[in-house]
């Protein structure tokens, strides 16, 4: 293989990686307070309640 | 309790994951009924469940209240004070920390009900049924079923049997659930 060939290999190889990455990673959401579970019949009636909410950390 | 999920808060960076936290810590939400449940018996047990003098490991695993506004900042200070007297020590000598939360960031879908993964036939229901991590953990069916296959708390399974119909899962499913239920109820 020439040198042409291998650094196309290589540039080609780092794309798919980025690529495989870029799938792979999940776009993570922040709180809204919205309840986003609503097709499951316990889930429309537990959305629908008042509630609050509290945080820890637990070590 | 209504509903709990887990990700990332307390700290300053944007759009943190697992692989990259930065100064934000691991931490679970409670939603809760507040005429049911207070903020008050949700800090009772947070403190009853660790040991407050202990040095915290790091940022990312770390004892903290985090609130959400200046009324729950002054029930958790109250109550790391009332826990050191409790202990005999110094609120001084407390190193479980009380922060405000900023913003919190659910985490990755793998980790929401991560004791699910014991029971694949659930999770794949559920991972169907709710594919981003958000909706998976804002389920209430999801968050019960974690509570009492996963977690081993020794919940009630007659509760649980009674409560069984009312989640809308697929008839065989609920067959099996309900089956390993009355194992466990005799």
């Amino acid at each position: 293989m020439n040198l042409k060939t291998i650094t196309t290999l290589g540039f080609a190889g780092l794309l798919a990686m980025t690529g495989i990455h870029a799938l792979a990673s999940e776009e993570l959401v922040t709180e809204d307070g919205k309840v986003s579970a609503m097709k499951l019949e316990l889930d429309r009636e537990v959305a629908g309640r008042a509630y609050e909410s509290a945080t820890f950390g637990m070590g | 309790m209504l509903r709990t999920r887990v990700g990332y808060c307390g700290g300053d960076k944007v759009k943190p994951t697992y692989y990259s936290l930065g100064d934000q810590t691991e931490a679970i939400t409670i939603d809760y009924d507040p005429e049911v449940l207070s903020y008050d018996d949700l800090l009772d047990h947070f403190w009853k469940g660790h040991r407050c003098e202990q040095t915290n490991r790091s940022r990312q695993y770390m004892n903290a209240v985090f609130y959400r506004d200046d009324s729950q900042k002054k029930l958790a200070e109250a109550s790391l004070v009332k826990q050191a007297r409790r202990q005999g020590i110094e609120a001084g000598a407390v190193k479980t920390e009380v922060l405000p939360i900023k913003i919190f960031t659910y985490a990755e879908g793998y980790h929401q009900k991560y004791y699910l993964t014991r029971f694949p036939d659930v999770r794949e229901f559920l991972s169907e049924t709710y594919p981003d991590a958000k909706s998976l953990a804002d389920s209430a069916v999801a968050t019960r079923l974690n509570a009492y296959l996963g977690a081993g708390m020794g919940r009630d399974w007659k509760v649980f049997l009674a409560a069984l119909p009312k989640y809308g899962l697929p008839n065989e499913l609920e067959k099996a659930l309900r089956e390993l239920a009355e194992k466990k109820v005799k």
